[in-house]
């Protein structure tokens, strides 16, 4: 559904700025129906690869496609819903005038656009705020409009950038449950997220960057069974190690592991 | 990022750069109002408040003009005004007009201070301004005339102007004709000063102004009450008389006129009287 | 496509009208009726010009008021705080961006513009009504309804340019100040020129200024063609020739610009 292929970025601002390389040759193809888990630590260049590949920014080198599609397309655009990672709104607007732009620009009918609203809005626990100045909204509450926002148009793909950032427990769950439902209706979801527990629960396959290099690329299953035996293997460490190793769950240990690779 | 906001910083400076010459420009209005005796011309040129009003030359023009009218006001009386305190006032009606040519305020203004400032040519030179623009207007290029003939005794330029006056439109063209040469005359002078006082006054609504122009008006009326009368002396005696005085004795006067501007009538021996009252009273002011 | 520049259209929109500076323009917009109203009575002859002069300087002036702080806030918001996303993330083409977003400000101006001169209309026909005689003979409500659209023309050159200015610079604030200048420059270019080519007799002016002048002179938009304001002031009648060639002129230019800053969002990056 997504591939990236050989997509290298490098920021430049100015002439005399240094040259900053966000991304390197990254090559990764996201299957159709698939929860895939975007990893890796601050500045690793996650947030580059999502606006590469909605086309905020564009690569360096190498292209990406969009269900065979180049995502620099608009057309592209019409398969996708897209999270910003801090989701900020014209401050005038309500939420319910946002979510109307975003169906109509996307090209819903009138008609389906209503009841979708009034469906996300209910489901996302925004309706007593539904008409409400956006300013006047906290964090979180941007969050989840900005998640109403990228479902607005029950896109194929829907990718998030930290979807889990500033949300309360409830909230998570409520994303956790969202991304769930989304999987068994065959959608594809590609999300970033720093909340390891969330990626072990929700992803199928999980892709780790380190400074622009992917790092990793596996299946979830297989990530779990090999750190839950390698875990047996072990001969039991000094006292204080063990206790914070026990707390540490597989997709931690691998995590940790590649990053000091 | 740093070159971002030295651009930024550039403009802005730029930017206040101008809008400092302009504050100075209006500031310095201000401050010549506050203090009369500054020195005069730190109004910048016509051209510069031209460009500097960024698209609202009406309302500036109107600004300067009120700029004038305060300035006026604030003497006492007119007469107070010094010849640089003219200067400034002319420099104020000019910006005015450079701004807005058609504005018709600040060139009845000018034409109503020539009497007391005696700035001929410079009035002369704004109302022209007027006239051209405002080509379907008889009054200016009248004014024009009218002041050639009044106050400069330049009869060539005055039938000129008084010519083209009427040829405009709505003009009182036949008057006109005939006023060129009544205007050759000192008493067709005089009643035609009257007149001009009276739309004058009967146009103005400012208290001030409108006194100061009643005060002309009856200086100018003193003049053709005294010269109607030693007319008549003239008639009755064959000569004119040498004093005032000779026009009580001789019973035609009954009273004599008091000068609003307190100057004392005097009457010259060749005949040429009235210029000389008028010349007195004229230093007077 | 249409479907989505009207959706762009209307949320722009939306977003301006409830925006604060909004009401300080209404509130100044009150302000000035009565100022229609009253300040003309200083005067003593041309009350009608004085009271027209107020009543179109203070559109021209709510107008720029209106491009250099709700417009230029907005678009500033769309580049600087990336509210632009929601947009990008849609189908649409940077064009499509771009001209929604033009006719979202205009939309704008055209419905602040035309509430500001309904009320300043008001106070015209109030003023007029009590000095009639003191208006120009020939003055005319067609020819100064014709001076407000000329001023609208006006303001929608800015839109443009301000939209073209943050095409090339990175942030919103850089783009405003170049409209500003390019205002101040294009309002006043027409005296400049009238000055030099006045003086050039008596004073003699470098060769490469007036070059320079003249460069600047198609560079930049020449903005007193649309300013009507003395003409109608003064009920001189206006040359037909005069406002078709400032119509084109501000439709040229304006459809320049647009194309220009479609091509050069076309290859912008916002990261
Ligand atoms: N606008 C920009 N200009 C220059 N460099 C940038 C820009 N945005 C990001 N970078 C650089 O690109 C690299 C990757 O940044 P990116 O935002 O993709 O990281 P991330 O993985 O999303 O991190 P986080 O987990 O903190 O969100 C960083 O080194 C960052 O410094
Ligand atoms: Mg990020």
């Amino acid at each position: 559904m997504i591939q990236f292929k050989k997509v290298s970025k490098t920021y430049k601002y100015n002439f005399w700025d240094k040259k900053i390389t966000a991304l390197k040759e990254l090559t990764l193809t996201i299957e159709k129906g698939e929860v895939f888990g975007f990893l890796g630590p601050n500045g690793a260049g996650k947030s580059t690869a999502i606006k590469l590949l909605m086309d905020f920014i564009r690569p360096s080198s190498g292209m990406i496609l969009i269900d065979g599609i180049d995502s620099k397309e608009p057309q592209a655009r019409r398969l996708l819903g897209y999270l910003p990672e801090n989701p900020y709104f014209y401050d005038q607007l309500t939420p319910k005038d946002l979510l109307s732009f975003g169906a109509k620009a996307s090209g819903v009918k009138p008609k389906d656009a209503k009841k979708r609203i009034s469906y996300l809005l209910k489901k996302l626990e925004l309706e007593h705020v539904s008409k409400r100045r956006l300013r006047q909204f906290s964090k979180g509450m941007l969050q989840r409009v900005g998640l109403a926002l990228s479902l607005v148009h029950d896109p194929q793909v829907v990718v998030l950038d930290e979807p889990m950032s500033g949300l309360d427990p409830l909230g998570r769950t409520l994303v956790s449950k969202l991304i769930l439902e989304l999987k068994e209706r065959g959608k594809t979801v590609f999300f970033s997220s720093h909340i390891l527990s969330d990626i072990e629960r929700l992803c199928d396959r999980i892709a780790i960057i380190h400074k622009g290099e992917l790092r990793f690329l596996g299946y979830i299953k297989n990530v779990i069974s090999k750190y839950n035996e390698q875990e047996q293997d072990i001969s039991l460490p000094p006292k204080e190690t063990t206790s914070y190793k026990r707390i540490l769950s597989p997709v931690e240990k691998l995590f940790i592991e590649v990053i000091n690779q | 990022m740093k070159s971002k906001y030295l651009k930024s910083l550039l403009i802005i400076l730029f930017i206040s750069f101008l809008i400092a010459l302009h504050i100075k420009e209006v500031a310095s209005i201000y401050t010549k109002r506050c203090h009369k005796n500054n020195q005069i011309g730190l109004i910048l040129p016509n051209s510069f408040i031209k460009i500097t009003s960024f698209g609202f030359k009406g309302l500036r023009s109107d600004i300067l003009y009120l700029n004038a009218v305060n300035f006026l006001m604030s003497f006492d009386q007119i007469s107070d005004l010094k010849e640089k305190d003219w200067h400034w006032f002319y420099r104020l009606i000019d910006a005015s007009t450079y701004l807005d040519p058609y504005f018709q305020d600040p060139l009845f203004l000018a034409n109503a201070m020539i009497w007391p400032s005696k700035c001929y040519n410079t009035t002369i030179s704004i109302l022209k301004r007027g006239a051209k623009f405002r080509s379907w207007d008889w009054r200016f290029p009248f004014f024009v005339g009218f002041d050639y003939f009044y106050f400069l005794k330049d009869y060539k330029n005055g039938t000129k102007w008084l010519l083209i006056a009427s040829k405009k439109r709505h003009s009182p063209s036949i008057l006109l004709v005939s006023l060129a040469s009544a205007l050759t005359t000192r008493a067709g002078q005089l009643s035609m000063g009257i007149t001009i006082l009276k739309n004058q006054i009967a146009h103005t609504k400012n208290k001030k102004l409108k006194k100061a122009y009643k005060k002309r008006l009856r200086c100018l009326e003193n003049l053709v009450i005294l010269e109607r009368a030693i007319a008549k002396y003239k008639k009755l005696f064959g000569h004119y008389p040498s004093k005032i005085s000779q026009l009580l004795n001789s019973h035609i006067l009954k009273k004599l006129p008091h000068d609003p501007f307190g100057a004392i009538y005097k009457i010259t021996p060749k005949g040429h009287v009235k210029r000389i009252i008028l010349k007195k009273i004229k230093n007077k002011t | 496509m249409l479907y989505r520049i009207l959706s762009l259209q209307n949320i722009t929109f939306k977003e301006g009208i409830k925006d604060k500076s909004i009401l300080a323009i209404f509130f100044i917009a009150i302000l000035t009726f009565i100022a229609i109203i009253i300040f003309p009575n200083l005067f003593a002859r041309d009350i009608g010009k004085v009271c027209i002069d107020v009543a179109l300087s203070s559109i021209t002036l709510l107008g720029l008021i209106l491009i250099f702080f709700t417009c230029s806030s907005i678009l500033s918001k769309d580049v600087d705080k990336k509210t632009i996303y929601i947009v990008l993330a849609r189908p649409f083409s940077r064009a499509e961006y771009i001209i929604g977003k033009y006719l979202g400000f205009l939309s704008l101006e055209v419905f602040v513009i035309t509430i500001i001169s309904v009320l300043s209309t008001v106070g015209v026909f109030i003023c007029y009504h009590y000095n009639i005689h003191y208006f120009p003979k020939h003055f005319s409500f067609y020819e100064y309804l014709l001076a407000i659209l000329m001023i609208i023309e006006m303001l929608a050159i800015l839109i443009a340019l301000l939209l073209f200015f943050s095409s090339l610079t990175t942030q919103g604030f850089t783009a405003t100040i170049l409209t500003l200048a390019s205002y101040i420059i294009g309002s006043s270019l027409n005296d400049v020129l009238d000055t030099i080519s006045n003086s050039s007799d008596s004073i003699k002016i470098n060769k490469g200024i007036i070059y320079v002048i003249n460069l600047v002179k198609y560079i930049f938009p020449n903005l007193s063609l649309f300013d009507f304001k003395l003409e109608v002031a003064h009920g001189v009648k206006i040359s037909s020739q005069n406002i078709t060639t400032a119509f084109l002129y501000g439709i040229i230019y304006i459809l320049l610009l647009i194309s220009l800053s479609c091509l050069l969002y076309k290859r912008k990056e916002f990261p």
